[in-house]
């Protein structure tokens, strides 16, 4: 550990005050010449002490400056990748906003498509609606040839629709209006074979009924309308086929 | 001759393009609403004038009443006049009175020539002066138009004098009325069995049956009874079937039978009363009045019981159905919020009811006119019940009964 020069020129002050005059003062001369090389030694340790802290603390410094330096580097560096970062997000961003562009315009084409789609299948329906509406008024002005002719057209063609089962149905029924009883009958059995859970199988079965009984085919009557009341127990048209067979 | 044959022709092409396409009523109304047409005083040959029922008059009346002309009656021809009113025919004739017979001779002519376009003579009973004047309206309609005139059918009623009620039967613009029936009991609900005979409801065995007579001798006898009700009936145009309501097992229901009353048939089968059968004009189809509903309502089903479903939602109260004569309208009253009946239509698959009167009282028993294109009526008010006419989107409401106690109207076949 170095020795401090006030430390030493204190013990010399000291060592003045304790010693005789002359031999005293010779020696105290000495010593303090001693001392005072010592000091003189201490001082120039002390600057070498000094210039070293100073160097020291310029190295320090200089690192401080460089690790600073570094860090700096390093921040910007870190700048870099997180602006990076921030431009690889916002150009995600902005593929993501793309892709939700393009994936809200398939949307909406989809949706043109279904609506197309939709307003086809509409127009199907008001085209198959009205095909009926026409036949059902030849039907109403007696004019039967058409109205048949209209009924087998629209079953034909809307063959999908649910209509195509009522225009069957009234193909069968227009032969019934028009006497042609055998071919109402057969008109009767392929709706009831085609549409087992149909809303006019119980009608038809009544009809069936009553267009063997045109026919004087008394045993197939009785049998379809046996049919008729075991399928269709509650239906209004049941409850003429008792009132009629009492 | 040109405008009338280019008028001419419109009609004939209009009037075929109205067979193949539906019009809506107001708009086939407002395209044959007013042809204008002339009308000059008949005058005699012989000096020997009518008194009355001058057949200018009764044809200009016919044609006024149907609604498809704007008539304008003159003494004499005015083509001046003619011509600033837009007439472009007009008609004209004479006629012979020599005892009791009367010849007249109509002249449809083109106003702006003069030239005859159709001409017809009659001769006849003078008490048959109205008929033969009527026939030449018919006459002016079915070349015009292409359709039968109305101007020969008649019009069923019930003449109600105190508890009295008979069966009478008037022409189409009520003259000539004449009752068929004269006894003291309740009679109702006269329909057209055929152009000769009548059937009606009846209580002269004293439960409510159902008679048949003829219009000319006016013999009638029992033809539908039972113990219970028989009432209402109405014919099948096709084939003569009769539908009527009966309570034959119990309760009241929808019954068919043929012409000859043979082979009857129920045809609803419901706790709820079932009454007033009207056929559609192709006969496969009837309407009705039930109250399965809890209220009265019309329904509609096939002439052999099948597909019965209701037709009116509107009013608690709807009665009276009648078919019009194209099947594409069911005329019925219906009771408005005011307790009141008024005359409505409505499509047989229970589509675009509307309102047709609105004149004061109430306004029940519609019956259509052979062609569909006037409506009757009756309408009571102040204690007075009269026949109406009018056209079926309610405009040209006229009366043509004044006694007061007409009821129930059946309009014959043409």
């Amino acid at each position: 550990m170095p020795f401090h020069p006030l430390t030493n020129f204190a013990a010399a002050a000291l060592l003045l005050a304790g010693s005789g005059c002359t031999n005293m003062t010779m020696l105290r001369t000495k010593e303090l010449r001693a001392v005072q090389t010592r000091v003189d030694s201490l001082g120039t340790e002390m600057i070498t002490l000094q210039k070293q802290m100073y160097d020291e603390q310029k190295n320090l410094t200089e690192v401080i400056r460089l690790m600073r330096a570094d860090q700096q580097m390093k921040f910007s560096d870190l700048d870099r990748k997180v602006s990076e970062i921030g431009s690889n997000l916002n150009e995600n961003q902005f593929r993501l906003s793309k892709i939700d562009e393009q994936t809200s315009e398939f949307q909406k084409k989809l949706a043109a498509k279904f609506a197309s789609d939709s307003a086809a299948g509409d127009a199907r329906t008001t085209e198959a609606e009205k095909l009926f509406q026409i036949a059902m008024s030849d039907f109403n002005a007696g004019r039967y040839d058409i109205a048949v002719s209209g009924f087998k057209d629209l079953a034909a063609q809307f063959s999908d629709l649910p209509l195509a089962a009522e225009a069957e149905y009234w193909v069968a029924e227009t032969h019934y209006a028009r006497r042609n009883y055998g071919d109402a009958e057969q008109g009767y059995i392929a709706y009831v074979k085609k549409y087992p859970q149909g809303p006019r199988l119980c009608v038809a079965l009544y009809k069936l009924g009553l267009a063997y009984d045109k026919q004087n085919k008394a045993k197939s009557k009785k049998m379809v309308w046996k049919k008729a009341l075991e399928q269709c127990p509650d239906s209004p048209e049941i409850q003429v086929i008792k009132a009629q067979t009492k | 001759m040109k405008c009338v044959t280019t008028s001419l022709l419109f009609i004939l092409l209009a009037s075929a393009a109205a067979t193949a396409e539906q019009f809506d009523l107001d708009v086939y109304a407002s395209k044959f609403d007013s042809i204008p047409v002339g009308v000059i005083d008949f005058v005699s040959t012989n000096g020997t004038v009518l008194s009355k029922d001058l057949p200018g008059n009764v044809i200009a009346g016919d044609l006024d009443f149907c609604g498809r002309f704007l008539v304008m009656k003159k003494p004499q021809f005015d083509s001046a006049l003619f011509a600033d009113s837009g007439i472009g025919i007009y008609i004209d004739g004479q006629y012979t009175v020599e005892g009791n017979t009367v010849m007249i001779e109509c002249f449809l002519r083109d106003a702006a020539s003069r030239e005859l376009i159709i001409g017809k003579k009659y001769k006849g009973d003078t008490k048959f002066l109205r008929s033969m004047s009527h026939r030449y309206s018919n006459e002016i309609v079915e070349m015009l138009f292409g359709e039968r005139g109305i101007f020969e059918s008649r019009l069923l009623f019930v003449r109600a004098q105190g508890k009295r009620k008979n069966i009478a039967i008037m022409d189409f613009d009520g003259h000539n009325s004449v009752n068929l029936t004269n006894n003291d009991v309740i009679n109702i609900f006269p329909v057209f069995s055929d152009k000769s005979t009548v059937i009606w409801t009846s209580y002269q065995k004293g439960t409510p049956d159902l008679f048949r007579g003829s219009i000319y001798s006016g013999a009638s006898k029992l033809f539908i009874y039972s113990k219970g009700i028989e009432s209402s009936a109405d014919v099948s145009p096709i084939d003569g079937t009769i539908a009527y309501a009966s309570s034959r097992r119990g309760n009241l229901d929808i019954y068919t039978c043929n012409p000859d009353a043979s082979g009857t048939k129920q045809l609803t089968v419901h706790y709820g009363v079932d009454t007033s059968p009207s056929w559609s004009p192709n006969g496969y189809q009837i309407a009705f009045t039930s109250d399965r509903s809890g209220n009265p309502q019309i329904y509609c089903m096939d002439a052999d019981g099948a597909n019965q479903r209701r037709v009116t939602f509107h009013s608690k109260y709807a009665d009276s159905p009648a078919w019009s004569p194209k099947g594409d309208w069911i005329a019925y009253h219906s009771m408005s919020q005011n307790g009141k009946f008024d005359i409505w239509m409505i499509s047989p698959d229970g589509s675009d009811p509307v309102q047709i009167t609105s004149i004061a009282g109430s306004n029940e028993y519609p019956t259509w006119s052979p062609d569909g294109s006037l409506v009757a009526f009756v309408n009571s008010y102040g204690g007075r019940n009269d026949i109406y006419v009018m056209k079926p989107n309610g405009s040209r409401v006229r009366r043509i009964t004044s006694s007061g106690e007409a009821k129930m109207p059946d309009w014959s076949d043409f």
